[in-house]
């Protein structure tokens, strides 16, 4: 029997993936391409569609500003303690949705998915004023409230999720052997929610790292501003000339996260379809 | 002995008593009291506000002031401004997104080796934060050395490789679009993925046998199969791109001549640069209506389409 030729449009299809994957890479391909090339290069016709004398120029001023650095240290403080704080809230919430029926849980619920939908803007007019009256303007604990907030409801929904998949004879057999309900959460439930938790956790980190509004609002001294915000800043608006540290700084602001994504891909689209595919 | 175990054991109870209802009210105390405190507060707040001067001068107390920021928003047609752009911005980010990301799905759903790596691939810009999109799309749309005049104008497409995308409204309008939906695509794809992997073979096999041909197939299987992962998503998308700021104040914050700014844009604007927290609410408030307005057309139509099928 002659070996099985497969035929030309079995090849086609990886070609033509091949070629669509390359189509919506290309702006990160060309971020990369220009953080790599001195401005006179960057300012010229035809563009270098391969790095013309690539050098770490452009990271060195940047890595050696300070500036920019307390930027870097602000959004890792506020989107790791955001992380935290919304896992703790939302641990509970979630055991509390999946476990226990109460009257108005179905409102409940509904009231904590609606904030989605809320215009955020007009909440942030308001949280601006009471803020100030709060003196939680240029604040950690007032950004990391914030992000927290409008992260908590997909977290809720998500964690209850994933807890309604463990069964409850769990449950009920560590409350034979002597747990509390704090307890049974702690030592039984949390281990077997380990994948919902990271994809929790990541999908906090990004949500918060990506937050430029807020912290637009809400840091508006230099000393506390977050990445997104001291990016545009920098750089955006009618001056701006300077694309090589623009997209030097572009690139440093996305390594952490994707770096993030590439090591825990798989929790991610499970936590992200998760919701959505039943709902 | 067995009394004192017994008293023991009473006693223990009581210490740790708390009934269910009590223990889950507990339990969900953190959440509620943040969503209180940074929304529930805030909107009531905002609504009552919008019906006031309020502005950086009286920062403590805003003075009642009947419809008047009402009619100032309505003045000139100014907000309908900002609900057509908003709308004509949605629009188009959602209908793209989704013909785009339905059309990526079909591709990798089909019966392909290293499907997890592709997705992974296409899955990158969604996770690029919204800012650095904002500015590698300047970047590339820049007039005289972007890349992308540079490339159109290679292929023919344009007449000049100096396109300014910021100075006209409907191509301003395009660059913005463009850049968000390179962001969103990859969301929008993986959820119909999700969805397409959990249809059923058989069925799709048996219309095969059928003697079903491909645009049968997706129209009277596939597209119905995935109706509520498409609903959700695109439902999603919709109340994520009603809220888009970062891109678009970004990229051409609002211009030209308010030709881009959305509602997001147009609040921050009265009450951050113009400092009118009242007419800030206003709009606001005004979008918080026609969004309560939507959900409820949104639910009945949901509503609908679930007990056809019971």
């Amino acid at each position: 029997m002659p070996a099985r030729i497969k035929p030309v449009h079995h090849y086609a299809k990886y070609a033509f993936t091949v070629l669509l994957v390359c189509i919506v890479l290309f702006p990160i391909y060309w971020m990369l391409v220009s953080s790599f090339m001195p401005n006179s290069y960057l300012m010229s016709l035809p563009p270098h569609f391969l790095p013309k004398n690539p050098n770490f120029a452009n990271y060195i001023k940047i890595f050696t500003n300070n500036q920019y650095l307390t930027f870097f240290k602000n959004s890792f403080l506020v989107s790791s303690s955001t992380v935290v704080l919304c896992l703790i809230v939302s641990i509970l919430s979630g055991y509390g949705f999946s476990r226990y029926n109460f009257k108005g849980k179905g409102f409940a619920m509904t009231a904590i998915l609606t904030v989605q939908m809320f215009p955020i803007v007009a909440i942030l007019i308001s949280l601006y004023t009471l803020y100030l009256k709060w003196g939680m303007i240029n604040t950690y604990r007032g950004l990391i409230l914030a992000d927290t907030t409008f992260c908590l409801p997909l977290s809720v929904t998500l964690l209850k999720a994933f807890f309604d998949t463990i069964p409850r004879s769990l449950d009920e057999s560590s409350k034979i052997d002597g747990c509390g309900r704090m307890r049974t959460l702690v030592s039984v439930l949390l281990p077997l929610t380990v994948p919902g938790l990271l994809a929790v956790g990541i999908y906090t980190f990004l949500h918060s790292w990506d937050d430029f509004l807020f912290g637009l609002v809400i840091m508006q001294k230099d000393t506390m501003k977050t990445l997104p915000v001291g990016l545009a800043q920098s750089f955006l608006g009618e001056y701006a000339h300077d694309y090589a540290s623009m997209m030097t700084f572009a690139v440093s602001a996305s390594v952490p996260i994707v770096a993030l994504f590439i090591f825990f891909q798989k929790y991610m689209i499970a936590g992200l379809t998760a919701g959505a595919v039943k709902g | 002995m067995a009394q004192n175990d017994h008293m023991e054991e009473k006693v223990n109870k009581r210490r740790f008593h708390l009934s269910d209802n009590a223990f889950a009210g507990l339990m969900l105390l953190p959440v509620f009291a943040i969503l209180v405190s940074v929304v529930f507060i805030p909107i009531l707040k905002g609504i009552y506000v919008s019906f006031c001067e309020y502005k950086i001068s009286n920062l403590n107390e805003p003075v009642w002031n009947n419809f008047h920021n009402y009619i100032k928003v309505f003045k000139n047609g100014e907000v309908l401004i900002y609900f057509k752009n908003t709308f004509t911005y949605v629009f188009f980010a959602v209908g793209i997104q989704f013909v785009f990301g339905l059309a990526i799905a079909l591709l990798l759903n089909q019966n392909m080796r290293a499907r997890g790596i592709f997705r992974g691939l296409f899955l990158i810009p969604w996770i690029i934060p919204s800012v650095v999109v904002a500015i590698v799309w300047t970047w590339m749309l820049q007039q005289q050395f972007g890349v992308i005049n540079y490339i159109l104008y290679n292929l023919g497409i344009t007449s000049t490789v100096n396109i300014s995308w910021t100075q006209q409204p409907f191509l301003a309008m395009m660059a913005v679009t463009m850049a968000a939906v390179w962001r969103q695509l990859p969301y929008m794809m993986v959820m119909i993925l999700a969805g397409l992997q959990s249809i059923d073979v058989s069925l799709t096999e048996s219309a095969k046998i059928e003697g079903a041909n491909s645009w049968n197939l997706l129209r009277y299987i596939t597209l119905p199969s995935i109706r509520p992962v498409i609903t959700t998503t695109i439902w999603i998308a919709v109340m994520a791109n009603f809220q888009m700021f970062t891109i678009v104040f970004n990229m051409t914050g609002g211009g030209p001549v308010n030709a881009t700014t959305t509602l997001s844009l147009a609040a921050h604007k009265k009450a951050f640069l113009e400092y009118d927290f009242g007419a800030g609410s206003t709009i606001g408030v005004l979008w918080l209506t026609v969004l309560f307005i939507a959900t409820l057309l949104y639910n009945k139509f949901n509503d609908r389409y679930v007990s056809d099928y019971q």
